[in-house]
């Protein structure tokens, strides 16, 4: 039973360590900071949609050129593997549940559409991190949520949908500062190792 | 090179244990090597602590027993190394596991 335990610790350690690079912390801080941009531009927002790319593309680059050289490859198992697909099938399923009642003009009917929605934005982030084993994302879940009252709040008060952006903002940056931190650690701990050494002792 | 290969008869749960396994970095290289599917040198050697010349000892005698295989794969279209456990491995390991439990069960 011991073993047990000791071989599941090593193996979530193995996998958090994935997240010790902060990268995933500044592309969620990104989106939030488009997210600010797309909601200030309210009325072009259809032409600033694209610009959600830019965080998805920050993540996919810095993974493949800080992260893998400094920390080296790994491919975890088939159970790790269906704990992201099960997380996949949430969120995919949050997006279409928020997309049919936004699309359908459902969210007008509902009487208490601010709590529903705010609901969807905590439990997506808490999806994030029990499935992923990301714990700081349990943070920024209470953060998302704040951003997301704050936002109504503002709204609500002001009659200008801009005028709640900054909420998303103060989450954002906060998040990319977590995220520059832990990626300057990183750095630090993981240097780039000399091109070809460590492939000689296994080709 | 198992410990029941060099005491012939002897069949207590000691006599079992792997002594390949047992030393403390090739058991935590095997551990790690069981967790995931595969992993390459650098990964293994953030993650173990050990020194590049430590680990590629270790794994040498590893390979050398059909416990841990090399496989070359591309990455970006670029050919990397990855290390994985063979079937031989995983069995030793879970072999080696159970005979440690067994042992130390059999404390009174």
């Amino acid at each position: 039973m011991t073993q047990n335990i000791n071989l599941k610790e090593l193996e979530k350690k193995a996998w958090t360590s994935t997240f010790e690079d902060g990268i995933m912390d500044i592309g969620i801080g990104l989106i939030l900071v488009v997210t600010t941009i797309c909601q200030t531009f309210d009325d072009a927002r259809f032409y600033l949609y694209p610009l959600f790319i830019v965080p998805v593309l920050f993540i996919t680059a810095a993974k493949k050129y800080i992260t893998t050289p400094r920390m080296g490859l790994v491919k975890f198992s088939r159970a790790r593997n269906r704990k992201s697909y099960v997380l996949y099938l949430i969120m995919t399923a949050s997006i279409v549940i928020l997309l049919i009642l936004t699309v359908k003009g459902l969210f007008q009917q509902l009487p208490m559409t601010p709590v529903i929605v705010g609901a969807i934005v905590f439990f997506i982030p808490c999806s994030i991190a029990y499935f992923l084993n990301f714990d700081r994302m349990y943070i920024y879940a209470i953060l998302f949520t704040l951003s997301f009252a704050l936002n109504e709040i503002t709204i609500a008060n002001t009659g200008v949908i801009a005028s709640g952006a900054y909420a998303w903002l103060i989450s954002g940056i906060i998040m990319i500062v977590i995220g520059v931190v832990y990626l300057v650690r990183f750095l630090k701990k993981y240097p780039l190792p000399v091109k070809g050494v460590y492939n000689d002792s296994t080709n | 090179m198992s410990a029941s290969d060099s005491d012939g008869e002897d069949h207590h749960p000691i006599a079992e244990i792997d002594r390949l396994i047992h030393e403390p970095a090739r058991l935590m290289i095997m551990a790690y090597l069981y967790v995931v599917e595969s992993a390459d040198f650098l990964f293994l050697m953030h993650q173990t602590g050990l020194t590049h010349g430590n680990l590629s000892s270790h794994m040498s005698k590893l390979e050398a027993a059909g416990y841990i295989e090399i496989v070359k794969e591309f990455v970006d279209r670029k050919p990397h190394t990855m290390l994985q456990l063979t079937d031989k491995g995983r069995t030793a390991f879970q072999k080696y596991r159970q005979s440690m439990m067994q042992v130390f069960d059999d404390l009174p």
